[in-house]
């Protein structure tokens, strides 16, 4: 509680009025961006295929679907929380749009608005549990995840359903050469960030994460924002599942699996602390980019499984170290190059 | 001194003794249930040409396998995985193929989704239930972590028959038979058709396969290599194979890798169908058009063959069986073996293609003729089941 009201004085930046360049910097959106900067920077010297058109245009749906997952993540974790009902909700959304959106159905647009806002209400479930009983969110959200993992089983008999013609043509066009799907992550990713940075609403749902007690004793019903953090984690996961049916056409019944931890990874690489308060979309967004070229350079660089996992593991693991060492503060930066002088004269 | 120790060691041992031989009579005891009506015969040796090769027209039928009269025999079925539309297919069949036998009491079927635990007690406990016929799929895990649950049924008194994947072990000594496809003969169809395709000039290849280290894969890719020694025009693009874990959207994703780094591809081999979907949509994806795919039958590939075919002029396909059909011949030998019958159709099998969309392999259809357009995307066309029965099972 005290911590709240000292940090500000204890950061000289602020009573000094930071220049340009510090503010700048001590965004955790603009480390992130320098990561996906870098990284650009090095994929053509180690695999020149990986900066190749084919290669971006292939690369760039999957970044913008780990990128929608990992918004909601971002409001989950901002929250204090974590949401591993992920999987469950991109599986149960994608599921539904491909078993019920022919015209002989539902119809593809019933299909998607029934794909994302039932799938959501298992989030709401999640979020009302944990906001009014205070269970802890791990186990709540491995529960949701369980219930919507056999709603799919239900739903599908243990069948795939493929998606109609309309909508996996669809999630394949590019508009002005870029993939729909990444116009769609784009479009996500600026609407929940003015929201949350440009509104009062947004400043409310931040401060609650921060220190869910103050805000509740200068008013704010704290229990509204957790309980919409979750219900929107899972309704942008279903949206991304509804698109990921699309780019497969045939979506597994384990599609969503595979952005369980993406998700994650990219919300720490944005620069969003998992002990909850101040987030970062735009920097969850860029490391969901980040991890999608990532794992498109190693593909690229080398068959090879054991070495791609590794090299992945080590450079997210790098990343996530200087993002949470470094977060937002250049005296330490400054001060690691200071070490070293000292230790070699 | 001495004597007091070693009486001293004695009581240990003979409690021990004692103990063994108690559990050794609570096995014989479940074995002289089970074992009882099949009065004599060994669970480990039958006369049903355990281990032999052949191909698909030695089939032989339930019919002439199953006495017309004889003691009812109950039939367990573990699969390791059994939540997808393969091994939905795979017990369907089973159960087509018991309904052809009057004494088979019941199917029971235990689904072990991908969890190794669950698995191996699916084994023991239907062999603790003194099942007399354990059908096993060993895929939840690699193939000998099945084995010590496989041999437990064994020694319980089942007839433990494992398929469509290896457990390792021996076969009349850990359980008497496995039956499934030679995972190298497929390698080879599939590299023949695509030698074949390319012609003299050749072209580059790629392989993409199953997990890491995963023993399918690797027995496929061995086939294929066998057949690119001789064929040297033919290029293979990586020293190992790609690995997928047979999942269409992580296909998706390696194969943009390889057209990220390989500018070239003129064929591509894959060995799960449904994967191979998951490489045409990284084409559709890339804006390219697909070359030539040999992989195993999937009913996507199937029914959108001619689509495809008309935007993309390379494209050709070709499939072997996806081997639904493989637990029929591991119940009728379990049958034979059960009632001292014999059996002689092959335990593994050559596959040749059966679906091809040039037309030039023997015996094969055309894509838009295997086409199940009823049944979902991941259906296989050269199942054994009747129209009726692939109805009844997808609706």
């Amino acid at each position: 509680m005290t911590a709240v009201h000292e940090r500000p004085t204890g950061r000289p930046e602020i009573v000094d009025r930071a220049s340009l360049a510090r503010t700048v910097w001590s965004w955790p959106g603009t480390r992130a961006f320098l990561a996906v900067a870098l990284l650009f920077a090095v994929s053509p010297l180690i695999a020149l295929g990986s900066v190749s058109e084919t290669a971006i245009i292939s690369m760039l749906p999957f970044a913008a679907l780990t990128a929608i997952v990992a918004v909601g993540q971002t409001l989950v974790i901002q929250q204090g929380g974590l949401d591993l009902s992920i999987p469950g909700a991109i599986t149960l959304g994608a599921l539904i749009v491909a078993r019920f959106g022919a015209d002989d159905a539902w119809g593809l647009t019933t299909a998607i608005v029934v794909a994302v806002v039932a799938t959501s209400l298992f989030g709401l479930l999640s979020g009302v549990v944990i906001a009014v009983f205070g269970l802890p969110p791990l186990v709540v959200t491995i529960a949701s995840n369980a219930l919507m993992i056999g709603a799919v089983q239900a739903i599908s008999g243990g069948f795939n359903a493929q998606t109609t013609d309309e909508l996996s043509s669809f999630a394949l066009t590019r508009i002005g050469g870029i993939p729909v799907l990444a116009i769609f992550a784009l479009i996500i990713v600026l609407a929940v960030h003015i929201v949350l940075k440009g509104s009062r609403v947004g400043r409310r749902f931040e401060l609650v994460g921060e220190n869910a007690r103050s805000a509740s004793n200068i008013g704010v019903a704290t229990r509204g924002y957790i309980v919409s953090a979750y219900w929107l984690s899972t309704a942008l996961a279903a949206a991304g599942g509804v698109l990921l049916a699309g780019l497969l056409r045939s979506p597994t019944l384990t599609a969503g699996n595979d952005y369980l931890l993406p998700s994650i990874a990219a919300v720490v690489l944005g620069g969003t602390a998992l002990t909850g308060g101040r987030g970062s979309i735009i920097g969850t967004a860029l490391g969901a980019l980040f991890l999608a070229q990532l794992s498109q350079l190693v593909q690229t660089f080398t068959q090879a499984t054991a070495v791609q996992n590794i090299v992945q593991a080590l450079i997210i693991g790098v990343g996530i170290v200087a993002q949470l060492q470094l977060g937002g503060n250049p005296g330490r930066l400054k001060s690691l190059f200071r070490i070293s002088r000292n230790t070699h004269p | 001194m001495s004597t007091i120790s070693r009486s001293r060691r004695l009581i240990p041992m003979a409690s021990a003794v004692a103990v063994a031989a108690l559990i050794l009579a609570g096995c014989s005891s479940t074995n002289a249930e089970n074992g009882e009506e099949n009065a004599g015969a060994n669970n480990l040796e039958a006369d049903i040409a355990a281990g032999s090769v052949g191909t698909v027209d030695q089939f032989s039928s339930m019919a002439d396998i199953c006495p017309s009269e004889g003691d009812p025999i109950t039939v367990g079925v573990v699969d390791g995985i059994g939540t997808n539309s393969w091994s939905k297919t795979v017990l369907a069949e089973i159960e087509s193929e018991a309904a052809q036998c009057e004494l088979i009491e019941s199917v029971e079927f235990v689904a072990g989704l991908f969890d190794l635990e669950a698995t191996t007690s699916g084994i023991t406990s239907l062999a603790a239930k003194g099942t007399d016929v354990i059908l096993v799929i060993p895929d939840a895990g690699p193939g000998e972590a099945h084995l010590p649950a496989i041999r437990q049924a064994t020694q319980a008194g089942s007839i433990v028959i494992n398929f469509a994947a290896d457990p390792q072990g021996e076969r009349g000594v850990d359980y008497l038979d496995y039956a499934d496809q030679s995972a190298k003969f497929v390698g080879i169809s599939k590299a023949e058709w695509i030698v074949d395709q390319l012609g003299p000039d050749g072209g580059n290849l790629v392989f993409l396969g199953g997990p890491a280290g995963t023993l399918v894969s690797i027995q496929e890719f061995e086939g294929l290599q066998e057949v690119l020694a001789d064929n040297p025009q033919i290029n293979l693009l990586t020293p190992e194979f790609v690995v997928t874990n047979w999942d269409p959207a992580q296909a998706q994703q390696a194969m943009a890798g390889l057209l990220a780094q390989f500018p070239e591809i003129d064929a591509i081999i894959a060995d799960y169908g449904a994967a191979a979907a998951g490489v045409i949509r990284a084409y559709e994806a890339a804006g390219l058009s697909m070359p030539l795919l040999a992989t195993t039958d999937d009913n996507s590939l199937s029914c959108n063959f001619d689509a495809l075919k008309a935007e993309m002029a390379e494209y050709e396909l070709a499939t072997v069986s996806s081997r639904t059909w493989i637990g029929r011949v591991a119940l009728r030998k379990a049958v034979a073996a059960y009632y001292g019958g014999s059996n002689d159709e092959p335990s593994i099998y050559e596959l040749a293609i059966v679906e091809d969309s040039t037309g030039t392999a023997p015996g094969s259809v055309l894509p838009s003729e295997a086409c199940l357009p009823d049944a979902p995307p991941d259906a296989t066309p050269s199942t054994l089941l009747s129209p009726d029965e692939i109805a009844a099972l997808f609706n």
